[in-house]
């Protein structure tokens, strides 16, 4: 074999019993990659968790350090990890294993967090209004929950389009916001129940005043017959996915000819 | 319960609370109280006398617990009173939040407690809506920041727009770092670097006749006195003399420097006909002409070079590499600068240009090396061959024939593996010839140029007997 092959280094006679080691190096290793079934790798995951909830400082900056440490890529952390640890705050307070006053302060080290990732993000070439779709994204007035809508906003933003955050505004006021910006699509979150009938209003004011009217997609907590919902709310769609938005809206400017 | 191990209220020294009393002791001693059934029904609700903030539920009595419950705590209590149910009651406060008919909703955290009367559970609630009005104004404060970052992004994204639609060529600089935080494309191509390469760059490094602290100095000055000049510099990378024209202003408190550069065209042309006729030609001829540095970063090209890769602006080439734009990449640079650095210049190298699309043009390279110990340029000339080689091709044409001819002869004189390793060895020799003519004997650059390792160009230059031409 070769000099510079490094394993025939090894000294035998040094007396050195490597196997126990080289065991657990690899089940450390192995304990490492241990994936949740939402695929967040668990060792960081529960440092996220303990670092929203720890009694001791929360700096965003050092705990986006700590998980580029762990080589997440900013997409990873705005897409999983911030979302799976909202969920677990929430999951906690379900057990009784938190208050409802850690899950807010949880909550809003998470936003911070995400805050400190989207800035990390690349800023897009200033586009003009024709290159990028836009979206504006509507947290209800009255709705707390708005860690969903920034992170959708920030998923908008990577897949290219300029998007804008309404944080509980009138009706009147994000009507009004419609009419002038022309956004290309409109997605409403709701974090807690809401009454659909309310939406659908709201769908059909924006149906009967926006020229052009813009996507509408309906998201966050939403539970049950999906058609249902749509149905009920008059909204293009029910999704989740700020790419089911984005794909659905591209589909529909093509076959209108805006595309 | 006991306190400290004493069975004070066990032992019958206290007498039995008669029942009269026990609900108003129960409303003292907890906000609101709860009797619920082994059916989830409340069949109680008792409230502290002293605080009627909760207003009236005596109609919650007789109703089930759920209808008074929030969507996201029904489950919660649902499992939490069927573990009660099945003998084993929660031992962590609970958190739940009540509503009443939507109109308004409090939290409220119970605990769990038997007292006797078959499965019904003694919930006992501390109300929470002290630190609930805490967290509204915490969130509402957040809403507020949220807010805020949207007012930003909008202004950012102004201030892109203006940076990349300005027609002057802008740099933010530190004045406290002499760094620089901003540049836009057109600053980028006048000082020889990407964009975003320049951000976090000393500003003085990029001039080769200033240091910092004189040169941010000199600025400062500049923006103080009424009459003042704007500042002369040289451009260490594109070596044109620019003029700046700085403003200085306040951002969170740091000072920061905006200045506009510009091409100092009093100075930049030169005063002799043989400078000018040079610069003339450099921009009309329809030769490509580009300057780089001795690493191969490009400083500055010509129009036709821009016609020849497909680029549209000047910053799309300025700063890159050229061996981003020449189809065999490091190997073509390697050989360009590896000859003007022997023998200051190089001949016709012959190569093609690839632009974005994927498009190639054949063309040929004469490269010189300036003489500036300071800063020591490359400057190429690239001459498109496309037509040429249409040209070499229909006169090759006839010579093709011959060849043909010859096959004839070939086939029978030898067995046809011998043809074929014979046609190999020919392929190769002729391969290895041109790399060899190309990188000037280059040995180390011919041999990246064939994928071959050193060794084994050796192998083959003395089996062919190419090594003679040492």
């Amino acid at each position: 074999m070769a000099n510079d092959d490094t394993y025939d280094m090894i000294d035998p006679s040094a007396g050195l019993d490597t196997e126990p080691l080289a065991a657990q190096v690899v089940s450390l290793l192995s304990e490492r990659q241990t994936v949740n079934p939402a695929g967040a790798r668990k060792v960081i995951f529960d440092y996220l968790v303990r670092a929203s909830l720890s009694q001791n400082l929360f700096d965003p900056v050092q705990v986006m350090h700590e998980l580029r440490g762990y080589r997440l890529t900013v997409d990873a952390i705005i897409d999983l990890y911030v979302p799976q640890a909202a969920i677990e705050l929430g999951q906690m307070w379900q057990t009784s294993d938190i208050d409802f006053a850690d899950v807010t302060i949880g909550s809003l080290r998470l936003q911070a967090l995400l805050t400190e990732a989207t800035a990390e993000m690349p800023h897009l070439p200033a586009a003009g209004i024709r290159d990028v779709l836009s979206a504006l994204m509507i947290v209800p007035e009255g709705e707390q929950h708005f860690l969903g809508a920034n992170v959708v906003a920030a998923q908008l933003r990577r897949l290219g389009c300029d998007a804008a955050i309404s944080f509980c505004e009138t009706p009147k006021q994000v009507l009004a916001r419609i009419i002038g910006d022309q956004p290309d699509m409109v997605l409403m979150s709701c974090a807690r129940a809401y009454p659909l009938d309310a939406i659908s209003m709201t769908v059909q004011e924006i149906k009967t005043n926006a020229n052009p009217v813009p996507v509408i997609a309906l998201g966050g907590a939403i539970r049950g017959d999906m058609d249902g919902i749509k149905a009920l709310t008059g909204v293009d769609l029910v999704t989740n996915s700020p790419k089911d938005v984005v794909g659905f809206c591209t589909k529909r400017r093509k076959a209108i000819g805006r595309g | 319960m006991t306190t400290g191990g004493s069975n004070f209220w066990t032992s019958g020294s206290v007498p039995l609370i008669e029942p009269e009393f026990l609900g108003s002791i129960i409303g003292a001693a907890s906000d609101i109280a709860l009797v619920v059934s082994a059916q989830a029904t409340i069949l109680s609700v008792v409230i502290n006398s002293n605080d009627d903030s909760f207003g009236n539920l005596k109609h919650w009595e007789g109703r089930p617990v759920v209808e008074f419950l929030t969507e996201d705590s029904i489950n919660k209590f649902k499992i939490a009173h069927s573990e009660y149910l099945s003998g084993t009651a929660p031992r962590k406060p609970m958190e739940l939040n009540h509503s009443d008919n939507a109109v308004w909703q409090y939290p409220v955290r119970y605990t769990f407690h038997r007292f006797g009367h078959e499965d019904a559970v003694l919930l006992l609630g501390r109300d929470l809506r002290p630190i609930a009005e805490t967290q509204q104004q915490l969130v509402q404060a957040q809403i507020a920041l949220e807010q805020g970052y949207e007012a930003r992004r909008e202004y950012d994204a102004r201030y892109r727009v203006v940076m990349a639609n300005a027609d002057d060529a802008v740099v933010f600089v530190s004045v406290q770092t002499g760094r620089i935080d901003d540049a836009n494309v057109h600053a980028a191509a006048l000082l020889g670097l990407k964009a975003e390469a320049l951000t976090g760059a000393t500003f003085a490094s990029l001039f080769s006749d200033r240091s910092g602290s004189e040169l941010i100095e000199s600025l400062i000055n500049a923006t103080l006195s009424d009459d003042a000049h704007p500042v002369t510099v040289r451009a260490t990378r594109t070596r044109q003399t620019l003029t700046i024209e700085p403003f200085v202003f306040r951002a969170a408190g740091q000072r920061v420097l905006m200045c506009k550069l510009k091409n100092d065209v009093r100075t930049s042309v030169a005063p002799n006909a043989t400078a000018s006729h040079a610069a003339a030609l450099f921009h009309q001829t329809t030769d490509g002409i580009a300057f780089m540095d001795t690493r191969g970063a490009v400083l500055s090209v010509n129009t036709a070079f821009l016609d020849l890769v497909g680029a549209a602006h000047m910053s799309d080439i300025v700063g890159n590499t050229l061996s981003d734009f020449v189809a065999r990449g490091q190997i073509d640079l390697d050989v360009l600068l590896g000859n003007t650095g022997k023998a200051g210049q190089m001949r016709v190298y012959s190569t093609k240009l690839v632009n974005d699309l994927g498009g190639r043009v054949p063309v040929e390279v004469s490269a010189t090396r300036l003489d500036d110990p300071e800063n020591p340029v490359v400057a190429l000339i690239l001459r498109d061959v496309s037509r040429l080689e249409g040209v070499r091709k229909s006169e090759g044409a006839n010579a093709l024939q011959e060849p043909r001819n010859n096959v004839m002869d070939l086939v029978g004189s030898s067995s046809l593996k011998d043809i074929v390793a014979e046609t190999t060895d020919v392929v190769e020799k002729m391969c290895i010839e041109t790399a060899v003519s190309l990188t000037k004997n280059n040995r180390v650059a011919a041999a990246e140029m064939l994928g071959l390792s050193r060794q084994s160009l050796y192998v083959k230059l003395r089996k062919y007997g190419l090594l003679a031409k040492e």
